[in-house]
């Protein structure tokens, strides 16, 4: 397995393109607008100076943007697409190269897919990380030039509250995450397309988050409005559920869906999103056991 | 157990797609190549070469029959198949990266990165000075001498190449050739070499298959194939007469005021006496060793195959 990490780390670093549009777009992104939202103009033009001075903003707010931008429906779905495009390419790409002969001989394709996922994921977690520490790090330049505050003091911060808050967040975006890319896996290696892979991960996660729609129709016509309690073993509520249980204490009914009364412990959500990795993990892993490399 | 048997192929059958695209490529095909010996595979375009090397390492599974390396089967074994390497098919690789960092990320995946050999095969293989550019930049043949590097970078027993010449020029040629008869002489490791170049495997193979239309034709010891099968040419007169009795049992034609009989060198006396019985006028014998050319041409059927 180190073997194939290494392997593996080194080359999908050293495709530049893909690795600089799909996943450095992310901290790189962050630092162009922070420096020509935020300061550039601050330096140069006065009015805006005062604007900036007047801002309050927090690091503790800062340093979870990025994550909670990603989850949530439809902004998140659309956000994750350059890492599913990534995913797709560290997948299907070894098809459209025609590189799988090479790599396939001599290791085990179960290993060779869970390589592949744990550096791409690794990959992107670190991309994240450092686009959380740029936005906070901006902030912090822009009230040290602006000469405005930026709180709250460390001494002030509960953080019996907040890191709980800070870590549930992370989890949560990261375990959706997780799921994409895995599926994403999957059609790339049924598919053996990236584009095909990109277009339809995303079409199934809005499906997949849509359903509770197609669910409330469908038990409003036949009259059953416990058909909708369907949407609990998705891994959109359950996501959402394990976020309401850490954040807030009690289970989620998405906003009051009515006949959504099985909402669930936060044990079995757990479980359930974890089922889904797994699941979806191991489907790859059999599918591409089984698959012909005419390539 | 046969362990002196680096390749066996037992009955192995593949048919890609269903119903109306069906294509049987490969055809019940039992086949063994023994240890420390360049086998070459011989077979016109989709004969079912490529076919055969892919399920030989494992990368595409048999309908039926079984592969097996060093007397161990293949499917799901890579430990096994660290023994083997293999340029299947043109040579294809990372675009994005420069051959060396290619070979880098090939030996990592398999666990034996050592820059040291990865420059010596360089070297061998002639890309020590184009080893640093990428690969996006490399003509066909120049990836082709680097699949051959990229095929030996774990020092396997038994190395697979298919059509390893294909796209390089007359010296790449030679260089191939002399480089797979070493990799026999002096490093004791099995070839088993696909091509459908007569010249090459005549100038290289100690034996040879020849396969067609997904089945194995021909097998044998190329000194002895080329013997066995000879070409007798006979000037006789009334030559229809004579083809009416020849053709049952040698595949014969006319031309010109020429027989051309298919037939061992070992079957011209009987030919002549059938000849002689029938009161035909011979008034010329000749026997022509055939090359491996002709060979192939009868075995598969000439250019329709
Ligand atoms: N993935 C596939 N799907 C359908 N048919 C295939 C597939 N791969 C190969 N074939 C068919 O199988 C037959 C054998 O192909 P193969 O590539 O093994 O031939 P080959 O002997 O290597 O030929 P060449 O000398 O041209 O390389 C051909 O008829 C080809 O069309
Ligand atoms: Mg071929």
């Amino acid at each position: 397995m180190r073997n194939a990490l290494s392997a593996e780390w080194r080359k999908l670093l050293g495709h530049t393109r893909a690795f600089s549009f799909l996943v450095l777009i992310f901290p790189v992104g962050a630092l162009i607008i922070t420096l020509m939202i935020d300061i550039l103009p601050g330096l140069l033009i006065p009015d805006l100076r005062e604007f900036n001075a007047a801002r309050t903003r927090t690091w503790t707010d800062d340093l979870l943007m990025v994550w909670t931008l990603l989850t949530g429906f439809p902004g998140g779905t659309f956000l994750q697409m350059p890492f599913i495009a990534f995913i797709a390419v560290a997948f299907a790409g070894e098809f459209q190269w025609g590189t799988w002969k090479n790599i396939l001989p001599g290791q085990s394709r179960t290993v060779l897919v869970l390589a592949k996922f744990i550096v791409s994921i690794t990959l992107i977690l670190l991309a994240l990380l450092a686009t959380s520490l740029i936005v906070a790090g901006g902030s912090w330049l822009s009230s040290i030039l602006f000469d405005s505050s930026y709180g709250p003091p460390v001494a002030e911060v509960d953080f019996a509250s907040y890191l709980p808050d800070y870590f549930s967040q992370i989890l949560v975006t990261f375990a959706s995450l997780t799921i994409s890319a895995a599926i994403a896996a999957l059609i790339a290696l049924y598919s053996r397309s990236v584009m095909a892979a990109v277009l339809l991960t995303v079409g199934v996660s809005i499906v997949e988050f849509a359903s509770i729609l197609l669910l409330l129709v469908v038990s409003g016509i036949l009259n059953r409005p416990n058909l909708v309690n369907v949407f609990v073993v998705t891994p959109s509520y359950n996501l959402e559920n394990i976020r309401s249980w850490i954040l807030d204490g009690v289970g989620s009914n998405v906003g009051g869906i009515p006949g959504l009364t099985a909402v669930q412990p936060l044990s079995t959500s757990i479980l359930i999103v974890t089922g889904w990795l797994v699941g979806l993990l191991l489907a790859t892993a059999v599918l591409f056991n089984r698959q012909d490399i005419n390539s | 157990m046969s362990q002196n048997f680096a390749i066996q192929l037992e009955n192995v059958s593949k048919t890609f797609g269903r119903r109306r695209k069906r294509v049987e490529a490969v055809r019940h095909l039992s086949l063994e190549v023994a240890a420390g010996q360049v086998f070459g595979f011989l077979g016109p375009n989709g004969a079912g070469k490529s076919t055969t090397i892919r399920m030989m390492m494992d990368l595409i599974r048999p309908s039926t029959g079984t592969v097996l390396l060093y007397g161990r089967p293949v499917q799901n074994n890579p430990p096994l198949l660290q023994k083997v390497g293999a340029l299947v098919e043109g040579a294809a690789f990372y675009d994005f990266l420069t051959g060396r960092k290619n070979l880098e990320v090939l030996a990592r995946t398999r666990g034996c990165y050592d820059p040291q050999r990865g420059q010596t095969l360089l070297a061998q293989v002639g890309m020590a000075d184009r080893a640093d550019r990428k690969v996006s930049g490399y003509s066909t043949g120049m990836k082709q001498r680097l699949g051959l590097a990229a095929a030996l970078l774990h020092d396997p027993d038994l190395v697979i190449l298919d059509e390893p010449t294909n796209g390089l020029d007359p010296a790449g040629i030679q260089d191939v050739r002399l480089f797979v008869r070493d990799l026999v002489e002096k490093q004791g490791k099995t070839v088993f070499l696909s091509s459908h170049m007569l010249s090459e495997v005549e100038q290289v193979c100690d034996q040879v298959g020849i396969i067609s239309n997904g089945r194995l034709v021909q097998t044998g010891n190329v000194a002895d194939l080329l013997s066995s099968q000879a070409m007798i040419r006979l000037e006789v007169l009334p030559l229809a007469r004579a083809l009416g009795l020849l053709l049952p049992k040698w595949p014969t034609v006319a031309n010109g005021r020429w027989l051309e009989v298919q037939a061992a060198r070992e079957h011209v006396p009987e030919i002549v006496q059938q000849l002689v019985a029938a009161e035909v006028q011979i008034f010329q014998v000749a026997v022509q060793q055939q090359s491996l050319e002709a060979l192939f041409l009868a075995a598969t059927g000439g250019a329709d195959a």
